[in-house]
């Protein structure tokens, strides 16, 4: 390949300015920016190999109690390089900025929002994913456009890989589970880290400046667990999923209003949402109501007869943290002799479902907009793939375990990227957010380990 | 399309003069063209999916309670705004799987009585 290859068969005893522990989306757009803005020397650490091996798979599963079925975490979780990039859909858009006006949030929307071009750029979105994110609809204030724009989707260990692994300040370790973090006071003295496939072999240690745990929203919270960080915090606790409905309900929509709105240029799936000030106001979660461009038909709407979709609803929804569902330790071990994590959830929705469904008809019909369907007398849930809030930001070390800047609380040199910090989850795929969080999380960790020397422009 | 225009041809025929629980209409309509615009438009609106909700109600009481309410009148037709102003006021119902306004549906239940006879010609 023209180039030295920085793959470490064997870490012992290295060191690095940063330890990136996990190589998804999070990882590695973290490493590429401190990469790109710093000299700092990079660990950036995988339990998995380039391609998934089942007996590194193994070391994630988990003991389920709740609503999430025996396939959930084969099914979403990937200790490869790349992570969950490997397998995701490519849906992407911003984050509602409700939560970030219900002060469910330690840092003002505009943090976030000012990230998302770069994000966008990463995820190979269009413009339109942060410069339109929605559009108003002409005669009403509570319903709004959102198009999820799909990534292509861009696979992170395939698109960025040989930047990674050429670079060189960036150590890619892989096939090595960091099984403990070694601390004593507020900071992080060294990773323990095991040969997640030869098991038998002893662990070895290496030492970073800082570490970011960028390993998902169950092996985050687990690590802070095991390596007893955090006991004062509420770690593993709140933890969030999108629940999905799939066509659990019908709608008609006036297209003579729509059809200037709809971004149909767009790769994108197309939603309603109710307007982030008409949750706040109504103390409703958000949620996104999919529909599709397949059907026109002439409906009576408003008094007139109208050209309308006709389209199936699918309902992907915002629930909130629930001390109930965490993770946690269970009485089983894996294969490292560790317990496996256990993961109490219920998705507690079914209410919730109904009244927000409720709320979006009336909207939906006070503004002539379409006509809804009453919601299906029962429905399946189905669940994204999208852990969520294991390791919450705010500002109270009582109430979250990361603070804006997603340093943990009681631990100097820790910190942690990914979708466990979000407080609140929103109805938005995380993906994006996730990687728009994580940019900001280099700019931090670049100015203030570097000086301003190496603050982003 | 073909469907809105075979009901604008029905909203003609019932403008042409339809007799039995649409004669108010035509009495009120005289010479106005405003009023042969309402019939097309309820003319527009029947649906034969209306005849469950409209079962045993009074045309003519309908029209009257719709035009007290501003909804529809002989010189203006129906006033979407109207009905969308009241909307906001009015608890939803459910009629055969989806939400209506109360004003809403008792418009194309009218509708429905006024132009039964020609729907399905």
């Amino acid at each position: 390949m023209g180039h030295t290859t920085m793959l470490v068969l064997d870490p012992e005893n290295r060191h690095y300015d940063v330890a990136i522990i996990g190589s998804g989306p999070a990882g590695i757009t973290l490493a590429l920016r401190l990469a790109r803005l710093t000299p700092f020397r990079i660990g950036l650490l995988e339990s998995g190999l380039l391609e998934a091996a089942p007996t590194v798979q193994a070391l994630a599963l988990a003991q389920l109690d709740g609503d999430l079925g025996e396939a959930y975490f084969p099914m979403h979780t990937q200790r490869r390089f790349g992570g969950s990039s490997t397998i995701w859909g490519g849906f992407c858009a911003v984050l509602e900025e409700r939560a970030f006006l219900a002060g469910d949030w330690p840092i003002p929307y505009t943090e976030l929002e000012r990230w998302y071009p770069a994000a966008a750029a990463m995820l190979e979105l269009p413009d339109n994913a942060y410069r339109r994110p929605h559009a108003a609809i002409e005669g009403t204030r509570d319903i709004v456009y959102k198009p999820f724009y799909l990534s292509p989707p861009v696979r992170f260990n395939e698109k960025y890989g040989e930047e990674i692994i050429s670079h060189p300040r960036i150590d890619l370790i892989l096939g090595h589970t960091c099984t403990r973090l070694e601390h004593s006071g507020s900071r992080v003295r060294s990773l323990l880290l095991r040969d997640s496939l030869d098991m038998a072999r002893s662990p070895v240690r290496l030492t970073a400046g800082t570490t970011v745990l960028a390993c998902g929203g169950v092996g985050n919270p687990r690590l802070l667990q095991l390596s007893g960080i955090g006991r004062s915090l509420p770690v593993g606790v709140g933890l969030m999923e999108h629940p999905h409905l799939y066509a659990v309900a019908d709608m008609y929509l006036d297209w003579g209003r729509m059809q200037d709105v709809v971004d149909r240029q767009a790769n994108a799936v197309h939603a309603l949402q109710l307007a982030d000030r008409y949750c706040v106001a109504n103390d409703v979660l958000s949620f996104s109501a999919d529909f599709n461009l397949q059907q026109l038909v002439s409906e009576p709407l408003l008094g007139g007869r109208r050209e309308a979709l006709f389209t199936p609803v699918s309902l992907r929804a915002e629930i909130a943290p629930h001390p109930a569902n965490r993770v946690g330790d269970s009485d089983q071990l894996n294969a490292l002799g560790q317990p496996l994590s256990r993961i109490e959830f219920h998705f507690r929705f079914r209410e919730q479902a109904h009244r927000t469904w409720r709320l979006f008809a009336e909207a939906l019909l006070r503004s002539g907009l379409g006509r809804p369907s009453t919601l299906k007398p029962s429905f399946r849930l189905n669940s994204g793939g999208h852990l969520m809030g294991t390791t919450r930001m705010g500002s109270d070390p009582r109430q979250s375990v990361v603070d804006g800047n997603g340093r943990v609380h009681t631990t100097d040199n820790l910190y942690v990227a990914g979708s466990s910090v979000f407080p609140a989850g929103g109805a938005s795929n995380p993906t994006y957010t996730i990687v728009a969080l994580t940019l900001r999380l280099g700019d931090h960790l670049a100015t203030r380990l570097g000086g301003n020397a190496y603050a982003a422009s | 399309m073909r469907r809105r225009d075979l009901l604008k041809g029905a909203g003609i025929v019932v403008g042409l003069g339809l007799t039995g629980c649409t004669r108010w209409v035509e009495e009120e309509r005289s010479v106005d063209a405003a009023m042969v615009s309402l019939s097309e438009q309820l003319a527009e609106l029947a649906d034969v999916r209306f005849s469950a909700s409209s079962q045993g109600l009074n045309s003519r009481a309908l029209y009257d309670g719709l035009r007290r309410s501003g909804i529809i009148s002989p010189q203006r037709g129906i006033d979407p705004a109207r009905l969308q102003s009241l909307a906001r006021k009015e608890a939803m119902i459910q009629y055969q799987g989806f939400y209506y306004s109360p004003s809403e549906l008792a418009l194309y239940n009218l509708a429905y009585l006024v132009h039964k006879p020609t729907l399905g010609r």
